[in-house]
């Protein structure tokens, strides 16, 4: 039996677009699993001592991404916003930021919420929820949380249900694997998979014919799954958090792929699980844990 | 009374913001029609019993509720004129001079104007009023927060945000957001409805019946509108949701003013645009920190010399920056900057009550106000 909390079109704002460290786009699901961490612990703190959000599914009906293209324009650049003036009322140098506007659903999977507390459960939700903030976007809106069991892969036609029309993140990261297995670097891997190849080909009449594909079918993008460890855990300088140690990090960046929740036939195809790799130093995001 | 420096400095120290607008939409509508049918569709009785009357009449009878349409961007091409100044080697060279004159000026830009049916400009926002100021959103040095929460607690006892309250309603009231479609606009009216549930409330102010360049009034409406923010802000009700929407009677397709984006990269094409609008999805937008900007120009504190004179309220910025006159109102030097204030403040040092205001309202919009850990 899963129980899920599902959120349904949640409106975000001025989102943070870094979706990898090198490209912009949805933002990262550890800024997702963050954020749906940050409300268990807020519920946590607010009488719910025994809940545990333990899996969570993100599910795409709308993003705007702030950027402009002009006719005949190759590249697209970042809308930016203006900063306010310095104390010389000089204008300060403009960072680039990519920000975009979203409009998704969330499904969480949940456990330790008593049958008999479910009305203030939701209530306790819609009110931690309103004043949050998420990948770092203004929550603008939401409609009305609601809970669904359901018996497994069984009925997971239930969930998906809720969850269209929309997109939801698919790990592929045995795309990367196969391919590193055949002597690949990394990131030639993944821009292997990214690249369109436009090839011609010219017929008995003499006629050319252009045609222009991926390596693999399917919506293929470069997508952080968490972080790696590099330095020791301890003390830094200035850190943002007294109590708690920190370590230098870098992103795990991945491939992942967009597919309609339709297609999904597994709950474990769906849900990305937080996971903490001690022996490797490893910060995971992601699916398929039985397989890991 | 604490000795400032010996509480630890926070490097890392921010805050998020506690008025939290959307973007606003842009409508064109007319000015009776709109304004009536919007009234009745924010009550669900009236609406119900419209209805059911509309419902009853024979089929020919029946009119559709008026409906205001969303306004599209329009890009425009025009051959302008070159009337910028020119060196002085031109000016002296008539035949220089005409040939410089005579070049077209092509120019391809967005505009964004009212259809000839319409003569009001409607635009629509919500915002949202969340308590929790006296606690920052990340701050690494306890001792700094502690002291911090003290003087925020002790403000909020004291002024409970009445005063700040005020000021943002008086801005919603005004229709200070709507910004240049207001320069020129006839008739303005504002409606702000509560959208918290089961807290069904309206009101309906006749913003150019507000001074711009004060707050001295006693409006009732206003101060009903106030009290809420303000039992919002000091955390006496969870949050406060607010659904503005604001009718300009500005004419008959008039020209209306989205917010402009800020493309720093515009490419080298030949056909590239001078100026670019914003838009939601194909509706004409206002961006959410231009609304922002308006709700919070409420600093009539800033220091005030021969050099700077007073020019009516101005927008909370810890320099006093107003970008559109390129002057930043307090600065460091004259020891009236947010920084100056803030850390007297939050290590329990005395400020005046409006340098209180002040500090509260940068710490409402938010920001990231970390000192340098390097000295």
């Amino acid at each position: 039996m899963n129980r899920f909390l599902i959120v349904p079109r949640l409106k975000v704002h001025n989102a943070n677009a870094l979706s990898s460290p090198y490209t912009i786009g949805f933002p990262a699901m550890t800024a997702w699993l963050g954020g749906v961490h940050a409300l268990q612990r807020k519920l946590n703190a607010a009488s719910f001592t025994e809940l545990r959000f333990s899996a969570c599914a993100v599910s795409c009906h709308q993003i705007d991404l702030q950027t402009y293209q002009g006719r005949g324009d190759y590249v697209q650049s970042i809308v930016g916003t203006g900063n306010p003036l310095d104390k010389t009322g000089e204008r300060p140098s403009f960072i680039e930021e990519a920000r975009c506007h979203l409009n998704v659903t969330l499904a969480i999977e949940y456990q330790g919420v008593g049958m008999g507390d479910t009305d203030a459960f939701l209530a306790a939700v819609r009110h931690h929820l309103t004043t949050m903030k998420l990948a770092g976007g203004d929550i603008l809106s939401f409609g009305n949380p609601e809970l669904l069991k359901i018996d497994g892969d069984i009925e997971f036609g239930k969930l998906t249900r809720k969850l269209m029309p929309g997109y939801v993140l698919l790990e592929r990261r045995e795309l990367m694997a196969e391919a590193m297995r055949e002597g690949q670097d990394a990131i030639d891997a993944m821009l292997d998979y990214l690249t369109v190849h436009h090839r011609s080909q010219i017929d008995a009449d003499g006629q050319v014919m252009w045609s222009a594909e991926r390596k693999t079918k399917g919506w293929l993008v470069p997508i952080a799954t968490g972080f790696h460890g590099v330095g020791e855990l301890g003390l830094a300088e200035q850190q943002r958090d007294p109590h708690t140690p920190h370590r230098f990090a870098e992103s795990l960046v991945t491939l992942g792929e967009f597919v309609m929740p339709y297609r999904l036939k597994r709950l474990d195809d769906l849900l990305w699980r937080g996971r903490y790799d001690a022996d490797n130093n490893f910060y995971l995001i992601e699916q398929h844990p039985r397989n890991a | 009374m604490a000795k400032t420096d010996k509480i630890a400095a926070a490097t890392v120290l921010a805050f998020e913001k506690k008025l939290v607008p959307s973007d606003g939409r842009l409508y064109g509508t007319r000015w009776e029609e709109g304004r009536t049918t919007d009234a009745l569709r924010r009550n669900p009785e009236l609406l119900k019993k419209y209805f059911d009357e509309q419902a009853r009449k024979p089929e020919e009878e029946k009119v559709p509720l008026f409906q205001s349409l969303p306004l599209k961007l329009q890009e425009k091409s025009v051959r302008g004129t070159i009337s910028n100044r020119l060196k002085k080697a031109l000016q002296d060279d008539p035949a220089k001079l005409d040939a410089e004159v005579e070049k077209p000026n092509l120019q391809t830009v967005d505009s964004c104007a009212l259809g000839s049916e319409h003569d009001t400009l409607k635009l629509s926002f919500t915002l949202k009023v969340l308590s929790g100021v006296e606690k920052p959103s990340a701050c690494n040095s306890a001792e700094f927060a502690a002291s911090y929460q003290q003087a925020a607690d002790a403000y909020i006892q004291a002024e409970g945000f009445k005063e700040l309250a005020k000021r943002y309603a008086t801005n919603l009231a005004n229709a200070r957001f709507l910004w240049r479609n207001r320069v020129g606009a006839e008739r303005i009216e504002v409606v702000v409805s509560v959208r918290n549930e089961g807290q069904q409330t309206a009101w309906t102010f006749d913003s150019k019946a507000f001074n711009l360049k004060d707050f001295d009034h006693n409006h009732s409406d206003v101060a009903a509108l106030a009290d809420k923010i303000a039992a919002a802000l000091s955390g006496q009700t969870e949050f406060l949701l607010l659904t503005v929407d604001a009718y300009a009677q500005v004419g008959q397709a008039q020209d209306v003013y989205p917010s402009e984006e800020l493309v720093l990269d515009k490419g080298n094409s030949k056909s590239k645009k001078s100026k670019i609008l914003y838009h939601i999805d194909g509706v004409a937008g206002m961006h959410s920190q231009k609304i922002g900007n308006a709700l919070r120009s409420i600093d009539t504190w800033y220091p005030v010399d021969e050099d700077s004179p007073y020019i009516g309220p101005i927008a909370v910025e810890p320099y006093g920056a107003v970008t559109n006159l390129g002057k930043a109102f307090r600065t460091p030097k004259a020891k009236a900057d947010f920084y100056t204030l803030f850390d007297r403040f939050a290590r329990g040092g005395e400020l005046s009550q409006t340098e209180q205001h002040y500090v509260m309202a940068v710490l409402v919009r938010g920001g990231v106000f970390g000192e340098s850990g390097k000295d």
